[in-house]
């Protein structure tokens, strides 16, 4: 074919009725999606985040975690998901509603972290942020020691101060420690509030799945 | 199935277009654009770079490429 | 000549009717030499740079603590954005650049028009590239946008798109102005590619950076743009490509050409419908997700169409193609094309997709689709275009060996790394009885194999970016050489007179 108009138009239409089919319909069947209580007066979930947990957020992207962690579970019979304690349901669109941008990953370096806050310890999650081999041997996540700063202890020992295990080689000198800093708290803070441990109309908990949050589990990773 | 709105937003536009193509397929053969775009398969070559000569040869000289202007480029054989 | 009359004729690119048409081919040719040279070097930059950035990163994987832990305390280097600064500086970098090159001289060449106005070419290529480097440059400063292919800040977009504009424009110019004759199907997946491009960017750029969609709305779109910015941009301009070099170097027509056409529509009809593919057994509608799984299953009539068009063609010249270095590039990313594409349909089955998400074998695919197609059919073009447009042969026979020899073993080393690598990874992740950190230990094999590979990808691109720079050194050291001689020419003569 040689006529320009028509070909610009075609490749257009093209184009025009993917977007249509694909981008519009789905805004249009769930891009209003609201927060919903499973009973009558109870609460609405999804929740939004506290102030805290929106600024670690920040920190989640600009550290770039969604290329080895996703936050998207798959349903109940496909896939080790939630046989691997990931969730107790898989995630559906009104999970997303309240997120900007939404960061579902594509890639699982890592394991999944929708619902991570139900299953990590906060110093746990320190130790791994600081040097991942502390806690899991083997690991592939960077260590991130630029969230944290080393300093002289004062009268009293912080609070968030990491503790090494005895005798690690990261441990810092006597009469330092090693303390978060502000976006490292916030990372945390978000990472805690990655939970799914609520149930939707149109996605409840798995039958015999992981009933038991795991608690006290000093593993980082199931 | 309940057909909302956004369901005829795939169905409709999906339809029209593989309905478009194949009849936008079916009208070029008849109107013989089908005969005319097939004498493209030669429109790649030209008087400088004609159908039957082959382009390039490692094996013949020790660099490549250029146009036929330079008679010490061994760029090439015509086809047997 | 009215002032409206001499403005279209100023844009007009066709060259002088009154000339033969042996003229018009050197003509066209010399027409494009600069901005041609400015596109290629820049874009060979950025895949060097692209190409380091995807090794450090694949090192990463099987050291964490690289590159030691004085550099470990710059956030710059941290995994999380190495691999996107090296997707942007590889896709927009060095993919874009190749495509203007390449796509640009190709439409030219076949509509029979020369581009008048290089000064605009210049200034564009000039921002884009200026574009990418502040796009990357934010990204390793974590200033980027979670999305994949789109993490450039908002604030880039723009830049891009008018820079992109005023690149594209010449190639639709072309087309319209063309001389009379039959169209070859290059020009209609390169006038694809030239529209579809800004049209799925600024699209995606608005529904997930300007006015993102509201929940995974945003995933659906966002990975919309990234499969069309490859199925719809990168994937035409590489066929257009294959479909120009293969036989002008053979000397012989396209086989089965009649079913080029064929091919076309339908890949212009399935590719934008397969974006939900990334988001199988994902958090949106299973409907949506089972329109994308078709439409991936229908991609494969232009696979099929494309493997015979290309491979009897190559098939029947076979010891011409081994002969040729374009040729070599070319046909090795037209196998790719077939092979990759048939990957990219299997792994769309439900039943497939449950072991390759999320997992290194889909980081496979889309280095397959990126480097094995397009990019070393983009090699092959510029091996094949560069000496026409610089009027000089390729310094060194024995780079454009090692060239060959090095990506086309290293990007074989790295798939079989990441496809095995993958598939075991999700095998096992499948398998809640293994621990997580176990599943991570067994891919070291696999991993350390995709840096060696990508090690070899990187000579290769070494060998190639020394013969590009020799060439366009000494050509445009011989330019400038000329223009002063004609300066001082000149000079002398005035004070002669």
């Amino acid at each position: 074919m040689k006529n320009l108009p028509l070909m610009f138009c075609g490749l257009f239409f093209a184009l025009a009725t993917s977007w249509c089919g694909l981008i519009l319909s789905a805004n249009i069947q769930y891009g209003a999606l609201q927060p919903v209580a499973i009973e009558q007066g109870d609460t609405v979930y999804p929740q939004p985040i506290a102030g805290v947990a929106q600024q670690g957020r920040q920190v989640y992207i600009d550290l770039g975690c969604i290329y080895c962690h996703t936050q998207q579970v798959r349903p109940a019979g496909v896939g080790g998901d939630l046989a691997r304690g990931w969730a107790k349901r898989g995630t559906v669109p009104r999970d997303y509603i309240l997120q900007s941008p939404v960061l579902l990953g594509s890639s699982r370096m890592g394991p999944d972290l929708a619902d991570i806050g139900d299953r990590m310890d906060t110093h746990t999650n320190y130790l791994h942020l600081y040097d991942a081999q502390l806690v899991a041997p083997g690991s592939t996540q960077p260590p991130y020691r630029f969230l944290f700063t080393t300093q002289k202890i004062g009268d009293t020992p912080t609070p968030h101060a990491l503790k090494f295990p005895e005798g690690s080689t990261e441990a810092p000198p006597a009469g330092y420690e090693v303390v978060p800093t502000d976006r490292a708290i916030a990372l945390v803070a978000y990472l805690h509030s990655l939970k799914i441990d609520y149930e939707l109309p149109e996605a409840t908990f798995a039958p015999g799945v992981g009933n038991a949050t795991t608690s006290g589990n000093a593993t980082a990773h199931p | 199935m309940d057909w909302d709105l956004h369901r005829l937003l795939v169905i409709a536009p999906g339809t029209l277009l593989l309905c478009s193509g194949a009849y936008a397929l079916y009208w070029a053969v008849c109107a013989g654009r089908s005969r005319d775009f097939t004498r493209g398969e030669r429109a790649v070559f030209t008087e400088e770079e004609p159908e039957g000569l082959v382009l390039e040869d490692f094996s013949r000289t020790t660099s490549i490429g250029a146009n036929e202007t330079s008679s010490a480029n061994a760029l090439g054989r015509t086809a047997d | 000549m009215s002032p409206f009359a001499s403005l279209v004729a100023s844009v007009d690119p066709r060259p002088d009717t009154r000339l033969p048409e042996r003229a018009r081919l050197s003509q066209i040719d010399a027409s494009l030499r600069w901005p041609v040279v400015l596109f290629v070097v820049s874009g060979a930059g950025w895949l060097m740079l692209g190409t380091v950035l995807g090794l450090v990163a694949a090192v990463k994987l099987v050291w964490p603590d690289f590159p030691g832990i004085f550099f470990n305390n710059l956030e710059v280097l941290t995994y999380g954005r190495i691999v996107p600064a090296g997707l942007n500086a590889l896709v927009y970098g060095w993919g874009n650049n190749a495509v203007f090159a390449v796509g640009l001289w190709i439409m030219a060449r076949l509509c029979g028009t020369k581009v008048k106005d290089l000064g605009m070419l210049y200034v564009a290529g000039g921002v884009w590239n200026t574009g990418v480097l502040w796009g990357v440059g934010s990204i390793l400063v974590g200033v980027g946008t979670p999305v994949e292919w789109l993490e450039m800040p908002a604030g880039v977009a723009p830049v891009l798109a008018a820079s992109y504009a005023l690149i594209a424009v010449w190639a639709i110019l072309c087309f319209r102005y063309r001389q009379e004759g039959p169209v070859y199907v290059s020009q209609w997946y390169l006038l694809g590619a030239f529209l579809w491009f800004p049209w799925v960017y600024l699209m995606g750029e608005l529904m997930v950076a300007w006015a993102p969609a509201r929940g995974t709305v945003q995933a659906l779109a966002g990975w919309w743009y990234a499969q069309n910015a490859f199925g719809l941009w990168f994937t035409p301009a590489a066929l257009a490509a294959i479909y120009y070099c293969l036989p002008k170097v053979l000397g012989r027509p396209i086989r089965h050409y009649y079913l080029s056409a064929l091919g076309f529509v339908a890949l212009a009809m399935f590719t934008p419908w397969t974006g939900a593919r990334h988001l199988i057994y994902g958090p949106v509608p299973v409907w949506i997700q089972t329109v994308s799984i078709a439409a991936s299953m229908a991609l494969m009539l232009p696979v099929v169409v494309t493997a015979l068009n290309f491979h009897t063609t190559a098939w029947a010249g076979a010891r011409d193609v081994w002969r040729s270095p374009t040729l070599r590039f070319i046909v090795f990313g037209a196998l790719s094309y077939t092979v990759a594409s048939t990957v990219g349909a299997v792994t769309a089955l439900r039943s497939v997709s449950v072991t390759t998400e999320f997992t290194q074998f889909m980081t496979g695919y889309g280095a397959h689709g990126f480097y094995a197609f397009f990019t070393m059919a983009m090699f092959g073009a510029i091996y094949f275009m560069m000496p026409r447009v610089l009027e000089r042969e390729w310094p060194s026979a024995i780079l454009i060996h090692a060239h060959f020899w090095a990506t086309g073993l290293g990007i074989g080393m790295v798939l079989v790394a990441l496809y095995l690598g993958g598939w075991s990874q999700g095998v096992a992740m499948n398998d809640a009885s293994v621990p997580f950190l176990a599943l991570v230990k067994a891919m070291l094999p696999m991993n350390v194999l995709a840096i060696v590979g990508g090690l070899l990808v990187l000579l290769g691109q070494a060998a190639f970016m020394l013969n590009l720079l020799a060439l366009a050194g000494v050509a445009a050291a011989m330019e400038l050489l000329s223009l002063l001689a004609k300066a001082s020419g000149v000079a002398l003569g005035e004070e002669g007179a």
